[in-house]
């Protein structure tokens, strides 16, 4: 009889304890179960392409002020520029407003303001099907919320208007997380310069001088990408190079050795090229041809009334100039005949390289405005905006100081030094 | 009695019932590594060339450029072997001559040194010391030093022990890193199934080529004022179907091939 109770406590023992097991067990199925189904979510995701992502990255605290963020690491600066392409924009409202008004929305406590290069349409960072928002729009800046049910203001400063959003869903934690360790914040302010709205600098910056490896890119591996393989076209010297023409396509890449420069040119009959999103789209299929070659290549500005668009390479959120403004790549649209001209530099950055180097401190923003009013170039001058400036080292070395840049009213863009020396020189 | 019987009929039901869903929720596991696992088309088109590839991980990882220089101060290492007969620096290299004391050596296998040398910075590394040949009674093993917590696959960063159990007599080669400094922000590496396909596309795999887990570490890209730079490669061992061995390297960040 003992024996008998004794079988049995073990028998309700192990009978409770596989009761117990299957609990958990059945628990570990099901959060596994949940665990798969959730990459299938959101699969009609947009990823924004690199050469889209913001060129200039701002915090405003809680209290109003305004840091500029430099030296931000790959993984924060891809997790920023993620944020939209998860998030589910709801219903908004557009409304044109004043100067002073759009100062005030850029300047909105508790928010993450990303600065892109110029406007760049909303159907590149997130989905906006759903919404009175689904014909898009197109923004140069989007003041992002940082608490928890607050709206996003997309601003094109360029029209000054203002596209107020709502969100279905944003994931308002990481972006408050990323902005508190963002990189290194220097003050900051949006002020208009000739009629140009930028992010102003108060106070001088210390920037790093970088040394690189310049890396010669390979006309083939251009070709190959713009014409096919090489039986599919022919060859031929001419007074600017070298042109290789499609036997079939008629569509032809000129090499000019001298200056590294690779041009092609195409005609793209219905290709819609109206409207400046149109070309935009154009120019970014361009670029997409390139992503391995021209990894570090973004957007900087269009040009010409949106019929032009430039591409620079970044290095810690700071576009590179080479001497003279030819831009990394540029891809120019005609809309009369539906031509395409798309300029690639082949000299790119190679391999980074140790510098011991100083770090070199740039003037404010005001300082350099002030500089040129005294030279008397207040009003000449579009644009000015922190670079590096690629100087050849020889040996194929390539050493980038940072400078201001200034862009003329002939468009084209000079160091602060040769601007005021060319005012020296007119006078 | 009859109330025994039932206790018993129902712990053995919910016994199996353990057991299904034990097995179900190891192959929902499974099925999750899967979705990491080789899926795309060149993947599909590489298995039907006869490739055979290790469970892929589409996994990237953050690293950065580096540079350094040769430790060439290395005379106090050699101290630190025990049979140590000679040895002499050169090119920046300690090279020691040693015999084995009979209760191990510097092989691979010995857990006394292994660990030795991993105090001293080093990591044991499967892939370069299998890659290597080696004839009858001898051992080699390959140990890379970790730099900015990655591997060293590059010479100037490895200890390789070489050793003739017939003769317990064997030799080291050492290098060391020194003044290793990060250049530049960390990237984004490409993952090992992209290197995979990228090896795929350069023509590098043929069919009946059998390619291990990747390994990921530094390797030397240059040389500029007097230090070597660095680049993160994906490191393979290729075994083709003669049974010869080749290691493939490819850029960690372009996804081009390293010579």
């Amino acid at each position: 009889m003992k024996k008998d109770n004794w079988q049995l406590r073990l028998i309700r023992l192990l009978l409770l304890l596989s009761i117990l097991v299957s609990i958990v067990l059945t628990a570990a199925v099901f959060k596994a179960s949940g665990s798969r189904a959730l990459p299938n979510r959101g699969s009609d995701q947009v990823t924004t392409p690199q050469a889209f992502w913001a060129a200039q990255y701002l915090v405003n605290d809680s209290k109003g002020n305004t840091d500029l963020v430099q030296g931000i690491s790959a993984h924060n600066l891809k997790a920023v520029n993620q944020l939209l392409n998860t998030a589910d924009l709801a219903n908004g409202k557009v409304t044109t407003v004043s100067t002073s008004t759009l100062d005030n929305k850029l300047k909105t406590p508790d928010t993450m303001v990303l600065r892109y290069a110029d406007l760049v349409p909303v159907k590149y960072f997130t989905k906006i099907s759903g919404s009175n928002l689904s014909k898009g729009f197109n923004f140069d800046y989007v003041v992002l919320p940082l608490k928890h049910g607050h709206v996003a203001q997309f601003i094109d400063s360029r029209h000054q208007t203002v596209t107020t959003v709502g969100f279905r869903s944003f994931d308002y934690a990481k972006a408050q997380r990323l902005s508190q360790h963002l990189g290194n914040e220097y003050p900051a302010e949006f002020k208009k310069l000739n009629n140009q709205l930028m992010v102003s600098l108060p106070k001088e910056i210390r920037l790093k001088t970088y040394v690189y490896r310049s890396q010669q890119g390979n006309v083939d591996q251009f070709n190959a990408q713009l014409l096919g393989t090489a039986s599919q076209f022919t060859t031929r010297q001419i007074e600017s190079g070298t042109e290789y023409v499609h036997k079939y396509g008629g569509q032809k890449t000129t090499y000019d050795s001298v200056h590294q420069l690779l041009t092609f040119q195409d005609h793209l009959p219905g290709a819609g090229l109206s409207s400046y999103q149109q070309r935009l789209d154009t120019a970014a299929d361009q670029l997409k041809l390139f992503k391995q070659i021209l990894p570090k290549v973004s957007f900087f500005e269009s040009r010409q009334n949106g019929m032009a668009f430039d591409f620079r390479t970044y290095i810690d959120q700071v576009p590179v100039f080479y001497d003279g403004d030819q831009a990394a790549a540029t891809v120019a649209l005609n809309t009369k005949d539906a031509a395409i001209t798309a300029t690639y530099r082949l000299t790119t950055l190679g391999l980074p390289l140790p510098s011991d180097q100083q770090k070199v401190t740039l003037p404010s923003t005001d300082t350099v405005a002030s500089q040129l009013d005294k030279a008397g170039q207040g009003s000449n001058y579009q644009q000015l905006t922190m670079a590096y400036h690629w100087q050849d080292l020889g040996d194929g070395v390539v050493e980038l100081k940072p400078v201001w840049m200034v862009a003329g009213n002939d468009q084209h863009w000079y160091t602060l030094a040769q601007f005021l020396d060319q005012t020296h020189a007119s006078h | 009695m009859q109330f025994k019987r039932m206790l018993i009929l129902m712990l053995g039901l919910f016994v199996a019932l353990d057991l299904f869903l034990y097995v179900s929720w190891q192959q929902g596991f499974q099925n999750n590594v899967d979705v990491n696992a080789p899926s795309s088309d060149i993947i599909q088109e590489m298995k039907k060339q006869n490739i055979t590839l290790p469970r892929v991980s589409q996994k990237t990882y953050e690293m950065s450029y580096m540079a350094a220089e040769s430790d060439t101060n290395l005379s106090g290492s050699a101290r630190l072997y025990g049979g140590m007969l000679n040895y002499n620096i050169k090119d920046g290299a300690l090279n020691l001559n040693f015999r084995g004391d009979g209760r191990g050596s510097l092989e691979s296998g010995d857990s006394y040194y292994r660990a030795e040398i991993e105090k001293w910075g080093y990591q044991y590394n499967h892939l370069l010391s299998q890659a290597k040949d080696v004839h009858g009674g001898q051992t080699y093993a390959a140990y890379s030093q970790t730099a900015l917590g990655w591997p060293v696959l590059a010479k100037t960063g490895l200890l390789e022990v070489t050793y003739d159990r017939t003769s317990h007599q064997g030799t080291v080669v050492q290098h060391r890193l020194s003044a290793v400094e990060r250049l530049r922000e960390s990237e984004d590496t490409i993952s090992e199934q992209a290197a995979i396909e990228d090896l795929y596309r350069y023509n590098v795999l043929n069919s009946g080529d059998k390619l291990s887990t990747g390994e990921l570490g530094y390797d030397v890209a240059d040389h500029y004022d007097g230090k070597d730079i660095y680049q993160p490669v994906w490191l393979f061992l290729n075994t083709n179907k003669n049974g010869d061995k080749s290691l493939l390297k490819v850029n960690a960040f372009t996804g081009e091939q390293v010579s």
